[in-house]
């Protein structure tokens, strides 16, 4: 009876994860596709060819993106600060902790 | 009025530009962007990072510039998106190809790993040049793991990055495959440093909340796969020139 709650379990999991990449794959993939759109709605979102417009700066720019877009390019704007804080004093942190050498050996 | 584009017709419809990808661009947009990669180059050494903030700052202030001078820039969040894709591609690279290659056995490379591995990773301190054939890290799963992204994930992703922010196809489309490919990378090396939790987080300074605080912005760059699926992918081009949208069609509406 352990055995075949295993197998049925195990095959249950598999399936649900077959399942989360068939809709991840179908679902995700065409929202990358070229949707049918308003043609002038397109020419204004993306004048120029999607070249970014002179004039309203970086901030007025993520705001004026879509809620998506907008959090997600907040979320990176901190993290290239973050990124650059660990990248920039990594180092020094470890020579004014430890010193240059071979440390804690 | 709505109208069906295909692929194919947003993308190739003239000839190549002989000046490049920056025709796209104003005349500031190429020297921001020297700035940027220098910035970035020396953001991802670890050593001489500081410098490279100010390469990044550098390079800001010259796109604000052209911005109020009038000129077509990049949009900015795909400069934001870029950035922080080649940031952290160039600090994986080199972070993790300074204990894959020999540079582990030399004083600078054993200050940055040992103190590193002090902080948040065990393995990187504990044995460290001492447990397997190849020196570095004491971790066996590790060595196995700097493979990927020292020899395909970050320099494939440093690539696609570049041309990303030329605002070329290819970089586009190589950004989402190796956004998966990272995704993939990191489900792997998580569960791995997890397996041997004694030898590599038990033996730190900071344990658990010290690597997750430390690696959390690098791993939270799955993000940026939403973000490349739901943006309009038009923009990219394959030969330098603006993309050409056709008109709208006669007849009825699809």
């Amino acid at each position: 009876m352990a055995d075949l709650v295993r197998l049925v379990g195990t095959w249950v999991v598999m399936a649900g994860v077959l399942a989360f990449w068939k809709v991840m794959i179908y679902r995700g993939g065409s929202l990358s596709e070229p949707t049918e759109v308003p043609f002038d709605e397109l020419e204004k979102r993306y004048p120029n060819g999607g070249v970014g417009v002179a004039g309203p700066g970086m901030l007025a720019e993520i705001r004026s993106l879509p809620m998506l877009h907008k959090v997600i390019v907040r979320i990176m704007v901190a993290n290239i600060f973050v990124a650059m804080v660990l990248a920039s004093f990594t180092v020094p942190y470890i020579l004014t902790r430890w010193g240059y050498g071979y440390v804690l050996k | 009025m709505t109208t069906h584009i295909e692929r194919t017709e947003a993308i190739d419809a003239s000839e190549p530009s002989p000046g490049g990808y920056y025709d796209r661009f104003g005349p500031l947009q190429k020297q921001a962007d020297k700035w940027l990669t220098v910035g970035i180059i020396l953001t991802g050494t670890f050593f001489v990072g500081p410098i490279g903030i100010l390469c990044l700052a550098r390079s800001a202030m010259i796109m604000r510039k052209a911005q109020r001078l009038g000129q077509q820039i990049r949009p900015w969040s795909i400069t934001i998106i870029g950035t922080i894709v080649l940031i952290d591609a160039s600090i994986n690279f080199l972070g993790w190809g300074v204990d894959l290659s020999p540079i582990h056995d030399t004083q600078l490379g054993l200050t940055f790993d040992s103190g590193w591995g002090a902080m948040f990773d065990g393995a990187y301190y504990v044995d460290f040049n001492g447990h397997t054939s190849i020196g570095g890290s004491s971790a066996i799963t590790e060595k196995a793991f700097q493979l990927i992204p020292v020899l395909i994930v970050m320099p494939m992703r440093i690539v696609a990055a570049v041309a990303f922010l030329q605002m070329r196809r290819v970089g586009y489309d190589y950004l989402i495959i190796t956004s998966w490919m990272y995704v993939a990378m990191w489900v792997g090396y998580t569960a791995s440093i997890a397996l041997e939790f004694d030898h590599r987080l038990g033996n730190t300074l900071y344990g658990v909340t010290g690597w997750w605080a430390y690696n959390l912005p690098f791993i939270l760059l799955w993000l940026v796969l939403p973000y490349l699926m739901t943006i309009e992918k038009r923009q990219f081009v394959s030969n330098g020139k603006p993309t050409v949208l056709p008109p709208p069609q006669e007849g009825p509406s699809r």
